[in-house]
């Protein structure tokens, strides 16, 4: 890869990790509905979306454990949206991406 | 005339493995014109703005500077409507609130001008569903995020080798039309050319299927057949067809391969040379064998006559179906080769019969048989396996 492209990775990296601290903000409030049992279609929905985000970004700009989760814990928003409601498994997942996203807020 | 080919692919890309190496006589052409390349204007839609900026790079890196970045479907669209110069090529995501991927895909092919431009789907959606409505949307190819920027380099890099096809068969186009206007061509398209199929359920380009096939078997999405038929008389039919002659009979082939192909959820493409291969999903094996004999009686009912009123024998034979899941390689076009092997190997078979125990007389035969429930089954030997 050519040294300009690797700096530029770089920089969108850098990016990618500011971006994250309000993306786990989202994700602690709708995990707390989630909790709570007050969590609505729209907000499973903003749900979806956020960890479909981190699932795209994540593995491209080598953030890989984190993608990977995000991937895994897409398809278990998915299948709950399809499904109509949740588990406290999906609440769980929830709380782990949060982990892995403060993992890569450190990093 | 129902349709005109649009799209005049010869010697069009020889994709082996990843697909990624060009024949020789297109990358020979292609090196002569490799400054053009740098041209392709490209416009990438994503909702993330982070993405837009990697794919800016990235896409810039792979030598393509020209790329204009919008947010939204609707954007993207205005932005088509009013942009002073035509765009070559696209990078859609389809997860997008309001308008998503598939759907500004949808709208962009109906642009005339953007009937044949490459739309590459960048998207973090893998399930084959998604797929398949962004293939039939008119996808040209699809990406999976997370990508490997070397890859997406690669990737845009064929797309911008598309891009030259389409140009060089433009310019041959207007070259034959001037032609036709000085001298009496009995058929100006070339057998091996790949001709546009619009309107046919399930068509896809030859380009676009190899695409397809390659994205289901990156992800392991196996457990489908992929079967190629062949006009064993192509060469025959060609001869005595003019231009549009021969591509409405291609077209009218493709329906009829189309229509009964419909209990399953598939895709066809023609390749040029009479040839034809479906990707079918969710399908039982033994129903694969009276398809033949059911294609032949479809295409014979549409009763095709050559331009001149003289009926027209369209010997269509069908290779073996060959399951995906057959082969451990992904990213590799393995089982679309067999397929049309084995095609190509019953289309000689049924050229070496004697006349007078030829293709006609099988139909008849078969025929009777389907229309008495109590005669046996139609056998893979007497449909030319």
């Amino acid at each position: 890869m050519n040294p300009a492209l690797s700096d530029k990775l770089l920089e969108i990296r850098g990016k990618f990790v500011s971006s994250l601290p309000e993306r786990e903000e989202r994700l602690s409030a709708l995990h707390a509905k989630l909790t709570e049992g007050t969590c609505t279609a729209n907000d499973m929905d903003e749900l979806r979306f956020i960890v479909h985000k981190i699932h795209g970004l994540a593995g491209t700009l080598g953030f890989n454990a984190l993608g990977s989760f995000a991937a895994n814990l897409e398809t278990d928003v998915n299948a709950a949206i399809e499904k109509g409601g949740y588990s406290s498994a999906l609440c769980d997942g929830v709380t782990s991406l949060i982990g892995h996203v403060q993992d890569a807020i450190n990093t | 005339m129902r349709h005109k080919p649009a799209t005049l692919f010869e010697n069009t890309t020889t994709r082996c493995n990843r697909s990624l190496t060009l024949g020789r006589n297109l990358g020979a052409r292609l090196e002569t014109k490799k400054d053009m390349v740098g041209q392709m204007k490209i416009l990438a839609v994503d909702d993330d703005e982070i993405i837009l900026e990697l794919l800016k790079e990235v896409v810039g890196a792979a030598g393509f500077p020209d790329i204009t970045l919008v947010t939204s479907g609707a954007e993207a669209l205005h932005t088509i409507k009013n942009s002073p110069t035509r765009f070559d090529c696209f990078l859609l995501d389809i997860q997008m609130p309001e308008m998503d991927g598939i759907e500004l895909c949808h709208h962009i092919r109906k642009f005339p001008a953007y009937r044949s431009a490459p739309i590459l789907m960048i998207t973090a959606m893998a399930d084959r569903q998604y797929i398949d409505r962004a293939f039939t949307a008119g996808a040209s190819d699809y990406v999976t995020k997370p990508f490997d920027v070397l890859e997406l380099g690669t990737r845009v890099n064929l797309a911008a080798r598309l891009v030259q096809e389409h140009a060089a068969a433009e310019d041959k186009s207007f070259a034959l039309e001037a032609l036709r206007d000085q001298i009496e061509t009995k058929n100006p398209v070339a057998l091996s050319e790949e001709i546009r199929i619009d309107g046919v359920a399930g068509v896809i380009g030859k380009l676009a299927f190899e695409n397809y096939l390659l994205q289901l078997t990156r992800g392991g999405l196996f457990g489908s057949c992929i079967v190629a038929f062949q006009v064993a008389n192509i060469s025959t039919i060609h001869a005595h067809s003019s231009g549009s002659d021969f591509s409405n009979t291609i077209i009218d082939i493709a329906e009829a391969i189309s229509d009964n192909l419909r209990r399953s959820e598939f895709f066809l493409s023609y390749r040029g040379n009479g040839q034809f291969v479906a990707i079918c999903h969710k399908v039982v094996m033994d129903t694969f064998n009276d398809l033949p004999g059911e294609i032949s009686m479809s295409i014979r009912d549409m009763e095709l006559v050559y331009d001149n009123g003289a009926k027209m024998d369209v010997q269509l034979v069908m290779g073996q179906p060959v399951k995906c899941g057959f082969f451990s390689s992904k990213n590799t076009l393995e089982p679309l080769y067999k397929a049309v092997d084995s095609a190509e190997t019953a289309a000689q078979s049924l050229r070496r019969l004697p006349k007078n125990n030829g293709w006609s007389s099988k139909i008849d035969t078969i025929r009777n048989r389907l229309k008495h429930p109590s005669a046996k089954n139609v056998t893979k030997m007497e449909m030319g396996f």
